[in-house]
């Protein structure tokens, strides 16, 4: 029976239906941190609340999504993972102690793991018959979960609520077209048409690595190159174009550590070469395959033998997860990661290390540590590196999300850095500050964290908490450690 | 008395569609009439009767009215309702949700080529008299086999919920997201299939391949300033 | 959304403060949004805004603060003097550009 039908009971709307297309009235849904208008998602209206004949229009586009959903043509690339979350969960309610959504909240019931996943699933069966409130509610509730995908390693039978978070944006997305501007007007389709997320086209990417190449010279007198666009390379570093304009030091310490070891490396500024991000892992796979297709395409011209991807978690996953299940096998990249590569270019000893002595923890992104177990190379180097390296409890594959995962850190409205602060990030904030306690402070403390998402969002809270530990990524860490120079690289 | 009547005839069925409705009342009175053949063939095995004997044919004659109405019962879940047909999730409880009904199906399926081939009822008599007196019999195959499941249900009927449980544990294993990357004949499958969301990015393409490679969303097409986006 | 009244125009800002980049930037939009921030605009806060809009004329995107130190000759203590604590923030929305977005 499909969705639409269910909503009729003998040839009528269902009363309980008809009760609810009524004018929305805003009211503060999600308790009072942060205050969200109900209806909302990120400044964009879900739905106009009159006429009548515009939301009964609506309410069937929402069904006729669910039910895509459901099918293997619409949803392959998902549906195995949606059918097992929906069919297997038995509410036993042990992702919840797991979700650092819930447990910074104070353990609000809205923020569980599987709230919004046992709507969804009784909206599928068929228990309760869907109105526009339900579904308003649902995508700002999906937008409310960072997709760390921890509560899936804690289910016994492997249910993964974040994926399902996932599949209702996507039923919004695909289906209606209704995503936040900040990932999909600003993002999936500034990258599409301009070439990066961030807006930089192009000449400006040359001009600001060329402007870069000059600085990092001049500041270490080393004749340092960031090649651009040379072929026959080893390796192209594959990055976030982030990184670029908010921490420019970062690739300049990859620019030292490559001319001090002899790597035969290069960027590319071609469009699809030079952005790492892939917005579409977030909530849309026909903008997810779009954009891993341009991608693909622009690094089979340059042909390198080796894409190394820098930091950003969710290039990880979309170019060393993704993509072999999405591309075929011709187009598919021979992708690494810097977490691998570079502890093997510092241990094979090209480049003199000297100590550090400042206390020191490290961040795992998610996408790097959870999803794809690399967690040892990266300690081994920093703890060969410093002398005062304090681990976070719990870490590696069991650690707690940033808080600014799958999009949230991008969503820039004051409503949703409220809610990045003051919940999704609380509990990191926590063990930042449990593991840098246990070491004497006298000057910097820094926490490493290597992905441009949890950048950004430790550097969030750091300043909402008014904290005085400095975050700096793992690049100029390692950069700084170089006896040929003096340390210049700040957090 | 109204719940007798009830589970004869199904009536809270019968509300609600009236196809699987047919489907049901055709295979639950077969295997009424299954009962009731064996209880008269063993009534006739001890007091052998005129009356008895045809009785034992008429039941008999109800495996043909089980067996179409089993095979209308599976077609139903699989093609009538929303199983096989649009390819949804539900494909993955096929083995689950059929297993039961085939064993039936088959069981019914040799009663009925019985029926067919000898238009008989001494077979299943002589049976039922050897099983009673402890005598040699013969009997054709179909027959046979027909008491060999007859018998194998004796187990299942019992034992359903205990079974289908296990049934759901292979139905796990198949359903659950394995880590390896898939191979490229099922991308190159999957990429031609047709796509019917109506976002306003996608409306207008039919497949995946070509929503993703139209060269109206990407940096390479010839105009790239333009203002909006075309949403 | 808060508007600036600046020359006899109105001004919409987003949710941020930076200017919605359909309406043209006029010179008393800066002096009226300074005022504002309580920043005193000289001529060393004239040369950073005029470098800010000449970069974005070419190129698209606001210029990092280390450019604008590198266009203009400030040290980044001269800027943080300048602007507030986020330089290149206050800069941008004086100067009427929009902020760059993605994973900054």
């Amino acid at each position: 029976m499909k969705m639409r039908e269910f909503l009729y009971r003998d040839g009528i709307l269902s009363p309980i239906v008809q009760s609810a297309l009524k004018p929305l009235k805003p009211y503060h849904w999600v308790s009072d941190l942060p205050k969200m208008e109900e209806g909302y998602l990120d400044g964009v209206q879900v739905v106009e609340p009159e006429p009548m004949e515009k939301q009964l229009e609506y309410l069937f586009s929402i069904c006729d999504s669910f039910d895509s959903l459901t099918k293997s043509n619409d949803n392959w690339t998902f549906l195995k993972v949606l059918y097992h979350s929906i069919k297997y969960c038995t509410q036993c309610n042990l992702c919840s102690e797991f979700c650092h959504v819930y447990i910074g909240s104070g353990r609000k019931e809205i923020y569980r793991p599987i709230f919004k996943s046992e709507i969804l699933r009784r909206v599928l069966t068929q228990q309760i018959p869907l109105d526009y409130i339900i579904a308003s509610r649902l995508v700002e509730s999906s937008y409310r979960c960072n997709i760390c995908r921890r509560c899936a390693t804690a289910c016994p039978l492997g249910v993964d609520n974040g994926i399902v978070a996932r599949e209702i944006r996507k039923a919004f997305s695909q289906g209606l077209g209704i995503a936040p501007t900040a990932l999909h007007q600003d993002g999936t389709f500034k990258q599409l048409r301009l070439g990066s997320t961030t807006g930089m086209t192009p000449e400006a990417f040359r001009h600001l690595i060329r402007f870069l190449e000059c600085e990092i010279r001049d500041r270490s007198g080393l004749p340092v190159r960031i090649p651009v666009d040379e072929t026959n390379a080893d390796i192209l570093l594959f990055n976030n174009p982030g990184e670029y304009l908010s921490w420019p030091e970062n690739i300049q310490a990859y620019a030292l550590l490559f001319h001090l070891a002899g790597v035969n490396w290069t960027l590319s500024s071609s469009p699809g070469g030079y952005d790492a991000t892939n917005y579409g892992v977030f909530y849309d796979d026909v903008q997810l395959a779009r954009i891993l297709l341009e991608q693909a395409r622009t690094i089979h011209e340059l042909s390198p033998k080796k894409v190394i991807i820098g930091e950003c978690g969710h290039a990880h996953k979309a170019m060393m997860v993704l993509q072999h299940r999405l591309l075929p096998s011709k187009l598919r990249i021979n992708a690494d990661s810097i977490f691998n590569y570079l502890p093997d270019l510092i241990g094979k000893g090209a480049i003199k290390m000297r100590r550090q002595l400042s206390p020191v923890t490290l961040h795992d992104p998610c996408n790097v540590a959870r999803m794809l177990g690399i967690t040892i190379p990266q300690r081994q180097m920093i703890e060969d590196i410093s002398t005062n390296f304090v681990d976070m409890t719990p870490r590696g594959c069991d650690n707690y999300c940033c808080g600014g995962g799958s999009g949230l850190a991008l969503l820039r409205e004051p409503e949703q850095e409220a809610f990045r602060c003051l919940v999704a990030g609380r509990v990191k904030y926590q063990q930042i500050l449990d593991a840098l306690a246990k070491r004497p402070t006298s000057g910097n403390r820094y926490v490493i964290a290597p992905c441009s998402n949890c950048k950004s969002q430790i550097r969030d809270f750091l300043s909402f908490y008014k904290s005085d530990i400095k975050y700096i990524g793992m690049a100029e860490y390692v950069a700084n450690s170089i006896s040929q120079v003096e340390p210049m690289f700040g957090g | 008395m109204s719940l007798l009547l009830d589970s004869l005839f199904f009536t809270p069925y019968y509300k609600k569609d009236k196809d699987y409705w047919l489907s049901l009342m055709l295979m639950h009175w077969g295997f009424i009439c299954m009962m009731f053949h064996t209880a008269v063939s063993l009534c006739h095995a001890v007091y052998p009767s005129e009356g008895l004997r045809s009785a034992s044919w008429y039941f008999q004659a109800g495996s043909i009215v089980g067996f179409m109405g089993v095979v209308f019962l599976l077609w139903h879940k699989l093609v009538g309702s929303r199983l096989l047909r649009g390819e949804d999730y539900q494909f993955y409880e096929v083995p689950r949700r059929v297993a039961g009904y085939v064993l039936i199906a088959i069981l019914f399926a040799f009663g009925t080529y019985d029926i067919l081939t000898y238009r008989t009822e001494e077979h299943h008599l002589t049976f039922w008299s050897a099983v009673v007196y402890g005598t040699d019999y013969q009997i054709p195959t179909s027959t046979h086999y027909y008491y060999a499941l007859y018998s194998s249900f004796l187990f299942y009927l019992p034992f359903t919920n205990w079974i289908h449980y296990i049934l759901r544990f292979f139905q796990y294993y198949r359903v659950f997201w394995r880590v390896a990357p898939v191979s490229d004949s099922v991308i190159q499958k999957n990429l031609t299939r047709s796509l019917s969301w109506r976002g306003s990015h996608i409306s207008k393409f039919t497949t995946w391949i070509g929503s993703a490679e139209h060269p109206e969303y990407g940096v390479r097409r010839e105009n790239r300033e333009d203002e909006g986006v075309p949403l | 959304m808060p508007w600036l009244n600046a020359g006899g125009k109105r001004f919409p800002l987003d949710k941020e403060g930076f200017l919605n980049q359909k309406y043209h930037w006029t010179e008393d939009f800066s002096k009226e949004y300074a005022r504002v921030l309580k920043i005193g605009l000289t001529d060393d806060h004239w040369r950073v805004i005029r470098f800010v809009r000449d970069y974005i004329q070419k190129y698209h995107i606001p210029p990092i603060l280390k450019m604008v130190c590198h266009g203009t000759g400030f040290s980044e203590p001269d800027m943080q003097r300048m602007w507030g604590v986020k330089p290149m923030t206050n800069a941008c929305r004086v100067a009427g550009v929009e902020k760059p977005t993605g994973c900054i």
